[in-house]
């Protein structure tokens, strides 16, 4: 579905991105673990059309992707949910979720991914008149997480969708994006807490100071020294 | 050496401008000489505030108008000479411009600007409403006595030179200005208000202290065109245009640099004049056009105005050798460096891991490489943080934090991201307030003390994003926390040296700006910068994040050496390898409560931190996900 | 009498409220602050006058032209001067938009004099009496159509897929393209409708105000004080605001005079943003 090869970034002189492969295929789910300046966003947000590659290409369901503009790139069905959930603060629920079936591919089945959103998270529907800055840290995820998914997504990318949030509802929220995956829906999910990652992909990355240093299933590094050092503490 | 080359330019400029006056006979082109030095002058003027501090006014004409108003109506009413009038006219600007400083100051940039168009518009309006005082729209005039007392010469030479000694002064000022501390306080605050704050700038003194510069230099000005003028309206006064022409001619010549001002207004105004009076007649408003075609053009094409054609060149070559150089040193160390960085990135992580975790099934092992805990009991409290709370909206970052920082020693604070680590920093280093809670720096307190305070009192900051000032070079980034110890700026420049040493800054690369060196050097140079202020306690926030290993190992090194020298540091990390090795102590933040805090080895023995901080164990996480998904 | 000054007033207010929320909303979503703003109100001002004289339609017939064509003017404006500036700093902003407005006005000034215009509307002598207070026709008409014209731009934000995507960029704007909104259409867009409301507010002004080349600059401050004393992003703000000061402007002019009501209105702002630094309806981010 997704495939990344030899890509850099830079930003004015410094390079954030050096030589990134990656790829994630049909169904599955794929993780990116790194800690913050790794490198995550930066390559997130490449993907996504936000900021420009220098080198390398980005394929899409087998068509180059890389210097299209992040609508595009939405229309295509490859949706990210940024970090930090970045919502519409001032607007409401309901209206966070319309928004994310803007693109023209979204907006027929709008109805229907409302539906499902909602079966995915109830607690959005009763909030649906509730202005968005005003929900809780784990609703706001599942808002960006329910925008993400109004955008009727071909793959779904989430940035540390852990961030700042209780260890009850990060592994509720991971369930849900289990479910998700479930419906046939690859994601890549980008993130430092190895704990709720490895068990829900099957394989990932590593990347660090802008470069991919480890890849392999998630048993294997979980097995793995450096990981168990760097990202567990242990 | 170097220095007599750069003078000669400005000896030319300067006798140049001197002997111009004597030389033109023609009562026009001696007019227009002397609207040249005003535009100048007053560009310099303008230059000092927006330029250099980035106090971004376009109500400038009420400096010159209350300046000009001042002498003509002392003299109308008192009969006091212009000259003395001038004087009293100095004074009362710096008592508007301190009023208006003080309140419009606290406005953000644009409201500000809009805020100084705003109050000349009151001077303007209100004005001639004071008709019986102030002559109403067609305003008061001077008498016709000669003589230096009353502003008032025969010969029109004698304004131009006038004009010109005024000029001199004020680019001489100018360029003064800009190399002391007040000019590296004004560029620093102009790059980054938070980052100036930190580093020991009190922002909005400062802002008033450009502003009042600024101010006096444009009622001079006034003073002299009064002088020439002989009549003061509100339309003369407290012209809108005039405030729009400063900035303008800075901007086209090249703002914040000190000859841009001036080649903005050497060039500017004679082509305005020219076409004013080649066409004013006929078409009226046709050099204000063009002034709007310029601008346009100038900003689109050359943002940093006409100096940067002969600045960019020289920067750019410099650059580009710097590059090369660099590029040959990568290809003379390896044929194929992508392929050899990744392996010894490889290599190097799976050595160390090897050798720090002897047994990887003992899950919450951790190494203790250095006796931790100097710590004497409570004797040594350097900073004394009690019960700090904090609520943004409905979002509690900060929930009754209590916690010492000893002398000496390294404080790690951990937690997961989004736990309130950076706003229990951004507490105790005065950008926010806190709801409850007091904060004690040596025995004294320092709750809600401005940012440049707490660094006055020693506490020096790390941001996780790194602030670095983008258009000064990194010596004088430096400089900028040296000038928080020192005024004099040689030393304050011996200072920065030092401070860079100390963190291994490679001394070739003192002239290069932020945006050309590498993660690790704008690490480098955010420590020198504070450590130039000589603090004694130390705020880092993440400052590992975005490094190779072997950076990371660069960096604990630095600490390490820093904190041998006697400084205390504190520092939020998410590297818990780095934090582990380096913290005598250790705080967890978790939702912005402390969770718990003790050596590293109790933190990591303490259920209430496996849980909360690495959730549950990995081993029963994987039971959960994997047995429901599989 | 007193009634009669604040009916006026209220007029006033709605015109001042649809002339001012193009700037506040191009401020909103674009984060430009364009101080040509004036000039576009200067320049429909003229387009009204034009129509009017020489086709000798109603200057309220003529909103039907001015207001579509002031809106791909917007556009076309955005397209060429204000996208190379998004994301640049304040001074580039300031620089460009400032240009232009000189542009605009000596270009006005050399066009069609400095000479002060009427636009006659074909009921402009008649007056509406209601108990004691009378109301020009005028007045009535263009606070019906500020009204209408409010409520359609309220509609569009609120209540339409593209209203909502134009909301969304003002708010979070990578967040935005993420979801598929085209940003760059969007500027252009929001560009459009803010210059087309203040096209429309210059129109129905055109019978009351007389029309010179420096009328922007008048409005202009105005506008911004308005924005300003509002709380810049918000629109509700600035519609309560323009009320506002259309109350203060009527009311230092009647216990006053009138040459002193723009110092009060200016520093009755000054008041406001010693209290509030952010403005009437402001919000910390900004």
């Amino acid at each position: 579905m997704l495939q990344i090869t030899e890509v850099d970034i830079y930003y004015g002189d410094v390079q954030a991105i050096k030589e990134v492969d990656l790829n994630v295929g049909e169904n599955e789910i794929v993780f990116l673990l790194g800690s913050n300046g790794g490198g995550k966003s930066s390559l997130l947000r490449a993907i996504s059309g936000i900021v420009p590659i220098q080198n390398g290409q980005i394929l899409f369901k087998n068509e180059r992707i890389d210097g299209l503009t992040p609508w595009d790139i939405a229309e295509l069905g490859l949706i990210q949910v940024p970090e930090n959930r970045q919502l519409f603060p001032l607007m409401t629920v309901l209206e966070n979720l319309q928004l994310g079936a803007y693109s023209r591919r979204a907006r027929g089945r709008k109805e229907k991914e409302l539906e499902l959103v909602f079966e995915l998270f109830p607690i959005l529907k009763e909030r649906a008149n509730q202005v968005a800055g005003t929900l809780s840290g784990g609703e706001q995820q599942m808002l960006a997480l329910g925008r993400g998914l109004m955008s009727a997504p071909s793959l779904l990318m989430l940035d540390e969708p852990s961030f700042g949030l209780a260890p009850k509802v990060t592994y509720m929220l991971f369930d849900a994006i289990a479910a998700i995956s479930r419906q046939g829906i690859p994601i890549l999910v980008a993130e430092q807490n190895v704990n709720v990652v490895l068990p829900l992909a099957k394989r990932g990355y590593v990347i660090e100071t802008g470069q991919i240093v480890l890849e392999g299933t998630s048993k294997e590094l979980t097995n793995n020294d450096h990981v168990r050092q760097a990202y567990l503490g242990m | 050496m170097g220095q007599d080359a750069k003078k000669a330019p400005w000896i030319v400029l300067f006798a140049a401008l001197l002997v111009v006056p004597l030389l033109i006979s023609s009562p026009y082109f001696q007019d227009i000489v002397f609207l040249v030095y005003m535009q100048a002058i007053l560009s310099v003027a303008w230059n000092i505030a927006g330029g250099f501090a980035g106090v971004f006014s376009i109500g400038h004409s009420i400096f010159f108008g209350v300046s000009a108003y001042t002498i003509s109506l002392m003299s109308k009413h008192y009969g006091i000479p212009p000259l003395i009038g001038v004087i009293i006219g100095i004074v009362l600007v710096i008592a508007v411009c301190q009023t208006l400083g003080r309140l419009l100051l606290r406005l953000q940039d644009m409201f500000f600007t809009l805020a100084t168009s705003a109050a000349l518009l009151i001077f303007y309006h209100s004005t001639p409403y004071f008709r019986n005082i102030t002559g109403g729209w067609s305003g008061v005039s001077l008498g016709r006595e000669l003589g230096i007392i009353n502003l008032a010469f025969d010969n029109p030479v004698w304004y131009s030179i006038i004009g010109a000694m005024v000029l001199i002064a004020v680019t001489l000022l100018s360029i003064w200005i800009k190399n002391s501390k007040t000019g590296y306080y004004f560029m620093a605050l102009r790059e980054d208000e938070a980052a100036a704050s930190a580093s020991g700038v009190n922002v909005q003194a400062y802002k008033i202290r450009a502003l009042t510069i600024s101010a006096i230099i444009t009622a001079i000005a006034s003073a002299i065109a009064t002088g020439h003028i002989r009549q003061v309206s509100p339309d003369f006064a407290f012209s809108a245009l005039r405030s729009i022409e400063m900035f303008l001619f800075t901007i086209v010549g090249g703002i914040g640099t000190v000859a841009g001002p001036l080649i903005g207004a050497f060039l500017l105004t004679p082509i305005s004049e020219f076409l004013r009076v080649q066409f004013g007649g006929r078409i009226a408003g046709l050099n204000q056009l063009i002034f709007g075609v310029v601008l346009i053009i100038i900003i689109l094409r050359l943002p940093e105005g006409l100096v940067s054609l002969a600045w960019h060149r020289r920067r750019a070559a410099k650059h580009n050798k710097y590059v090369k150089a660099e590029n040959a040193k990568i290809n003379a160390s390896c044929e194929n460096p992508a392929y050899k960085v990744q392996d010894e990135v490889l290599e190097k992580v799976l050595k160390e891991s090897n050798m720090e975790v002897q047994n990887p099934d003992d899950d919450c092992r951790i190494e203790v490489t250095q006796p931790k805990s100097p710590v004497q009991e409570k004797a040594d409290k350097l900073l004394c943080v009690a019960g700090i709370s904090k609520k943004f909206g409905g979002l509690q970052a900060l929930y009754d934090v209590t916690f010492d920082v000893y002398n000496g020693e390294i404080l790690g604070i951990i937690g997961p991201n989004g736990a309130g680590k950076s706003t229990l920093f951004n507490v105790i280093n005065g950008f926010i307030k806190p709801d409850s809670g007091t904060i004690k720096f040596l025995g004294s307190p320092i709750t809600g003390k401005g940012p440049h305070k707490v660094f006055e009192a020693g506490i020096g900051r790390i941001f996780q994003h790194l602030k670095p000032l983008r258009n000064m070079t990194i010596v004088d980034n430096v400089k900028v926390g040296a000038f928080g110890l020192t005024s004099d700026r040689f030393k304050a420049g011996r200072l920065a040296k030092e401070a860079l040493e100390r963190v291994g800054f490679s001394p070739n690369r003192y002239n290069l700006l932020p945006g050309q060196i590498n993660v690790l050097e704008q690490k480098q140079l955010e420590l020198a910068r504070v450590l130039a202020g000589d603090p004694k306690l130390i705020l880092v926030d993440e400052i590992m994040a975005g490094l190779k290993p072997e950076e990371i190992d660069e960096v604990v090194e630095i600490l390490r050496g820093l904190s041998s020298q006697g400084i205390t540091l504190a520092i939020i990390e998410h590297r818990m390898r780095a934090v582990m090795k380096l913290s005598n102590r250790i705080m967890v933040l978790h939702h912005g409560r402390k969770l718990c805090e003790g050596t590293p080895a109790d933190v990591v023995a303490d259920d209430d931190v496996v849980e909360a901080y690495l959730g549950v164990t990995l081993e029963e996480s994987q039971k959960a996900a994997w047995g429901s998904d599989n | 009498m007193l009634a009669q000054i604040i009916t006026l007033a209220i007029c006033n207010g709605s015109i001042y409220a649809l002339m001012t929320i193009g700037l506040t909303l191009i401020f909103g979503v674009l984060n430009i602050v364009n101080f040509a703003h004036g000039e576009f109100l200067m320049l429909s001002l003229f387009s009204a006058y034009w129509l009017t004289t020489l086709s000798g339609m109603s200057p309220y017939v003529s909103l039907l032209i001015v207001v579509p064509v002031f809106f791909l003017l917007g556009v076309l404006i955005e397209r060429l001067l204000i996208r190379p500036i998004i994301d640049k700093p304040f001074v580039a902003q300031i620089c460009s938009t400032k240009g232009l407005s000189l542009i605009m006005m000596n270009a006005s000034l050399i066009a069609w004099g400095p000479s002060v215009r009427t636009v006659r509307a074909n009921f402009a002598k008649s007056v509406i009496q209601f108990k004691n207070i009378y109301i020009p026709t005028t007045h009535i008409v263009s606070f019906i159509i500020a009204l209408v014209a409010l409520g359609l731009l309220f509609y569009l934000l609120q209540k339409t897929y593209v209203g909502k995507a134009i909301r969304a960029v003002s708010q979070n704007a990578i967040s935005a393209q993420l979801a598929g909104v085209n940003t760059k259409q969007i500027y252009g867009l929001a560009f459009g409708i803010g210059i087309a409301c203040t096209a429309g507010a210059g129109v129905i002004m055109s019978p009351i105000y007389a029309t010179t080349f420096a009328i922007g600059q008048t409005f202009s401050s105005l506008a911004f004080l308005i924005v300003v004393f509002g709380g810049v992003r918000s629109l509700t703000g600035t519609v309560v605001a323009a009320f506002i000061m259309a109350l203060v402007e009527a009311l230092a002019s009647f216990y006053w005079t009138i040459h002193i009501k723009d110092a009060v209105m200016y520093a009755v702002l000054l008041i406001i943003l010693l209290v509030r630094p952010t403005g009437l309806f402001g919000s910390k981010r900004g």
